[in-house]
């Protein structure tokens, strides 16, 4: 294995001492369509070989291949939507970076704000209940048993309640001495 | 018991108070009103803000636990994200498709000029009653050139006898090195794009290539090979017997 | 030999954790005090232990044991010794020893205190820690056996095994693969340990929190018990996530520094249920709400660092980060299935103790804003937590994969994090308890006049981008108010103790720790912020083949390639690397070197050249995979305004957390006002 890696090596060494000798050529020759205009459709698709890496910076022979088609496709004159709908049908769903919404798709898009909306909605009806119990102790309709609670915050709340703390904390005083 | 050592508002920290009562003070800051009581941590008194110290109970208000609808809802949200991990590794650890297991029914969409009795695709359920041999390739992969040729020679030795298929499954490659690819070792059986991946999804969820499947004559997988055929020979030790009805 | 020695002392250890759970079951029913002590004594038996285990692969590792499989797989002779060192962590089996071994160091030093009040708790915390621990001990003795040698069987295959096969001969490999070329990087080295710290840390708080259910003790007890390994656990994980992000900015070469890769979302998943706890327990602290709550925020924690390590170890998703198959799956899976189930259960069984001992009152009070951060938080969590999951739901629905990628969770993730901004900025001005709109309002007013002059001048200057026009006036907006928090507090100081101002200043801070170092720490959140709005709507990029002499322009830099060159390194690899003179308005401001090395092993590496200001990083990339040569040369260059202040805000993050987290002195901690 690590033979072979390091005959490839080898071979690539030389391959680029060959390049490496000054060549004549004075400016690049630029490609039409541009890298730029290529790299702007490649980098909303993904490679679909190797997972999770867009193809505008996948280094594999094969992502070349796929730019060079998104080249060919431009230079016919496809739209981005084209190459794109063109690379799904190819290669399937997951070289886009989003699922396509169709079908079971739609659920990814539905569920996370269903689900939070149904927090929300859970917050603010336990808020609207915890309110109205506050209210209700307040005006002392069901408990005049316990004084004046809501509007005298700095003497009369500390009476049941702090019992029942206190008692607790006796409680636990004891059984930790 | 302790005594009450710090004199600052435990809402902002401010030790700017004013003694309203007893026990209670009022933050000049803040505003809000605190009161002495006993830290349950340690023997010592400390400020905390007084509030609408109600107990529940106190208000009518019941211990309540889970309800049903909601625990049902979480187990079964539970179970369901493990029943599918499980399902997940499962698949991660085997190919979808066993050996002895029958497959399904796909629709192979042939390239120009590589058609199969002249029509641009082929089903498998239209090749019942012959052995099918579905491999699966590449431009950019190296090793399927290892057995490229073996393959075409394969081919055209088992041609004659109609009792076998070769189908070129040209796995996410791009066209015109893929016909260059088909060129190069002069392929003459069907060869088609596996289009959005679908047929390589069939036989395994990470297929590789190059990967090759023999199908008997009632539809059913008899074979697997992970990697390329190391030679003819290789190819038809495989063939031949299923060929044979055994 | 070292190897059984190593294998041996692994078993044991093993043997030794079960025997504690044991021991602390037995001695928590029979109440027996004596059980629960020999528990605990066996549990801190297995910190020497595995350290000794530790120290003997680590011995192996640097001397080059390649009869080992691991040895072989992570080190080669030509790795210096630091490397040969971290490549303890550079596997799959090596990592899975650091967990155990940094498990069983935490659960010693959460035995070791004194446990006199807490007595009760002590045994259910042994059980926790040490089912962890013996589960992750497990998985190195029977799959992931870093001790395992190469022998080469009958047939002439080499097996990997920690016992000779029948008929096999050891065989002794006399140089090893070495570690993968993306490990070799400083940010590597510990990016990995400070997650794994972080994630270890958190099952302190959550056996506890287990503990305190199972013994029915609705009092804060356990989460005063667990404030500062939570604190720690948290500030682990966040480093460990912002070095993850620097190593592959300054590694994978793409430009960026988050990719949303399930993997990396698996590492922020507990961030983000672990940063809601942290908020949520001062909740309880301060007013004895939201028990229930707290203890499904650590139980979530818990189970998504589970979760996380699971799907990175198991095969079940692929990605760049995704260790290769392993065995391990099964075993994990029993595991996340029985520990969830229990601790659901648990929870559901206890829910009706845990109730509150007081109720709110004001949907402006702090309390009130806080859960309105939990529920952001939770928001983020699903949005997260779904994106990861989708493609396995829909790879066993409908047989295809499809990839949840970038732009599915900026869209969703964006909004929530900026109310998530806005509340930084309110809730500091909001009381405990009786908080009316009113008095919000008064609290409100003078920060936000400040905060919007910032869009106003941004407009001015050309900003058009209603996303960052919003996003930078929330960033000024949390600013204002901190910075106003902080001028306010040390000015009644100043008043009330006739102080210097900077003297007040250093004393409120001092006096209020936690308050003013979370603060500290919400100013660091807003600093990173600034940077990654930078990156996410101002990023450019363009790519184009060069001659030597020809220039590439971007946002106003002009970058000449000069010259290429090529050469062996010592380690063994081929570097290329090239030089590109960077020009603004025609003036000269310096050279880059954008390379790619090529290691033995084939792998290519690519390192970007990068001058980094503060209000901008030119990142350049010499091309690898297109045709490179010294008449011409392909060049990536992206312009990252404003990244460099992420990095910054992590250095502030820092210093935030150390200001909370700094050990109060013994007299003031007496006081319970930390």
């Amino acid at each position: 294995m690590k033979k072979r890696n390091m005959l490839l090596l080898t071979f690539y060494f030389l391959l680029m001492a060959a390049a490496l000798i000054p060549g004549v050529a004075v400016s690049a020759q630029q490609p039409t369509p541009s890298d730029d205009e290529v790299n702007a459709i490649a980098r909303q698709l993904y490679c679909p070989v190797c997972e999770n890496t867009p193809l505008d910076v996948c280094p594999t022979t094969a992502c070349h291949q796929w730019r060079e088609l998104i080249r060919q496709m431009l230079a016919e004159g496809k739209s981005a939507a084209e190459i794109k709908q063109f690379f799904m049908d190819y290669y399937g769903a997951r070289v886009l970076s989003e699922p396509p919404r169709t079908g079971i798709n739609w659920l990814v898009y539905v569920v996370p704000p269903v689900a939070f909306l149904a927090g929300v909605y859970m917050l603010f009806r336990a808020f609207l209940t915890w309110k109205r119990l506050a209210k209700e102790s307040v005006t002392g309709t069901d408990h005049s048993s316990s004084p004046g609670s809501g509007s005298e915050p700095d003497k009369g709340s500390r009476t049941a309640a702090d019992d029942e703390y206190a008692i607790r904390f006796e409680e636990e005083l004891r059984k930790r001495q | 018991m302790g005594k009450l050592k710090s004199l600052n508002c435990p809402n902002c920290g401010s030790s700017n108070l004013t003694k309203i009562d007893e026990v209670s003070y009022k933050c000049n800051h803040c505003e809000s009103i605190s009161v002495v009581e006993k830290d349950p941590d340690q023997n010592t008194f400390i400020l905390v803000l007084s509030e609408n110290v109600i107990s529940p109970e106190s208000r009518g208000v019941s211990r309540r636990s889970v309800p049903l609808w909601a625990q049902i809802f979480i187990w079964v949200a539970l179970l369901g994200l493990l029943g599918l991990l499980a399902s997940m590794l499962l698949k991660a650890k085997n190919p979808i498709l066993g050996v002895d297991s029958t497959v399904p029914n796909f629709t192979l969409t042939l390239f120009s000029s590589y058609e199969y009795n002249g029509a641009s695709e082929v089903r498998l359920s239209d090749l019942r009653g012959k052995l099918v041999i579905v491999n699966f390739w590449a431009s950019w992969c190296q090793p399927c050139r290892t057995e490229a040729a073996d393959l075409e020679t394969t081919w055209q030795f088992y041609e004659k006898t109609g009792q076998v298929v070769f189908l070129g499954v040209d796995y996410v490659d791009t066209e015109p090195e893929a016909r260059a690819y088909m060129t190069e070792f002069t392929l003459s059986y069907p060869n088609g794009p596996d289009l959005g991946t679908r047929i390589s999804q069939i036989f395994n969820r990470n297929l590789g290539v190059p990967e090759t499947y023999v199908i008997d004559q009632q539809g059913v997988l008899r074979f697997i090979q992970i990697g390329p055929f190391q030679s003819v020979a290789g190819i038809q030790a495989v063939i031949d017997p299923l060929l044979a009805g055994r | 030999m070292l190897a059984q020695f190593g294998f041996g002392v692994f078993v044991l250890t093993f043997l030794l954790a079960l025997f504690s759970v044991g021991g602390a079951v037995l001695g928590y029913f029979s109440k027996s005090d004596r059980w629960v002590e020999t528990a605990r004594r066996a549990m801190l038996l297995t910190f020497p232990l595995i350290t000794l285990a530790v120290l003997t692969l680590t011995y192996l590792l640097v001397t080059g044991h390649y009869e080992l499989q691991y040895v072989y797989s992570v080190t080669s002779n030509d790795m210096p010794f630091y490397l040969k060192i971290t490549a303890l962590w550079g596997g799959q089996a090596g990592s899975l020893v650091l967990w155990s071994w940094l498990m069983s160091a935490f659960a010693s030093a959460v035995t070791l205190r004194k446990w006199e009040r807490d007595r009760e708790l002590l045994p259910w915390v042994i059980v926790v820690t040490s089912i962890t621990l013996a589960f992750f001990l497990s998985l190195s003795i029977l799959y992931e056996n870093p001790f395992a040698r190469w022998w080469q069987t009958a047939a002439g295959e080499f097996v990997p095994h920690m016992f000779a096969p029948a008929g096999a001969i050891p065989v002794s490999p006399a140089d090893g693969q070495g570690l993968n070329p993306l490990l070799r990087h400083p940010g590597m080295i510990i990016h990995p340990p400070m997650l794994y710290l972080g994630f270890v840390a958190f099952v302190i708080p959550f056996a506890f929190a287990i503990a305190a259910l199972v013994t029915n003790r609705s009092d804060d007890r356990w989460i005063r018990l667990t404030r500062r390994w939570t604190l720690v656990a948290w500030l682990f994980l966040s480093l460990g996530l912002v070095l993850g992000m620097r190593w592959a900015y300054d590694v994978l070469g793409w430009g960026g520094y988050w990719g949303w890769d399930p993997v990396e979302i698996s590492a922020l998943m507990p961030w983000l249920t672990g940063t809601a706890f942290l908020h949520s327990v001062m909740i309880q602290e301060k007013r004895g709400m939201f028990k229930q709550w707290n203890m499904l925020l650590i139980i979530l924690t818990y189970a998504l660092v589970i979760f996380g390590t699971f799907l990175t170890r198991s095969g079940v998703l692929s990605s760049v980060h995704a260790f290769a198959q392993s065995a391990i799956g099964p075993m994990f899976f029993a595991f996340i299935g029985i520990t969830f189930i229990i601790s659901v259960a648990l929870l559901i069984y206890r829910w009706r103790d845990l109730r509150a001992e007081v109720e709110m009152t004001s949907l402006f009070s702090r309390e009130a804003l806080f859960l309105l951060n939990n529920l952001l938080f939770m928001g983020v969590l699903i949005v997260c937590f779904w994106g990861v999951i989708f493609p396995l739901i829909s790879e066993l629905v409908t047989g295809q994969k499809v990839t949840v990628g970038p732009p599915f969770y900026q869209r969703a993730n964006a909004p929530l994090f900026g109310a998530l901004m806005a509340l930084m900025g309110i809730a500091p001005l909001s009381a405990w308890g009786k908080s009316t709109f009113q008095t919000l309002g008064r609290a409100l007013w003078k920060p936000s006049i400040p905060s919007a002059i910032v869009p106003v001048v941004l407009a001015i200057l050309g900003v058009r981008n209603w996303i960052a026009l919003v996003g930078f006036t929330l960033v000024a907006f949390v600013v204002f108010v901190t910075m106003f928090e902080f001028w306010r507090g040390a000015r009644v100081r100043q008043k009330r103790n006739n102080e210097n101002f900077l003297v007040a200043l250093w004393q409120l801070a001092g006096r209020n720790r936690r308050r003013y170092g979370g603060y500290l720490i919400h100013l660091s959140m807003v600093v990173m912020a600034i940077g990654i709005l930078g990156m996410e709507l101002y990023q450019t990029t363009t790519q184009k083949t060069l001659a030597v002499g020809e220039n590439i322009q971007i946002a106003g830099y002009t970058l000449r390639y000069d010259s290429l060159a090529q050469f062996p390194y010592t380690d063994g690899r081929i570097v290329t690397r090239a030089v590109v003179s960077v020009f603004r308005g025609g003036k000269y401001l310096g050279e880059l070197y954008p390379r790619y090395d090529y290691y033995p092993n084939g792998q290519p590496m690519t390192i970007a050249g990068v001058r980094s200001t503060l209000a901008d990083d030119l990142y350049v990339v010499l091309v690898n995979w297109e045709n490179v040569s010294v008449a011409q040369a392909p060049f990536k260059v992206y312009h990252n305004p404003l990244v460099n202040w992420l990095w910054i805000g992590s250095l502030m993050f820092v210093l935030g957390f150390l200001v909370a987290a700094w050990p109060e002195r013994e007299e003031e901690e007496r006081e319970g006002k930390i």
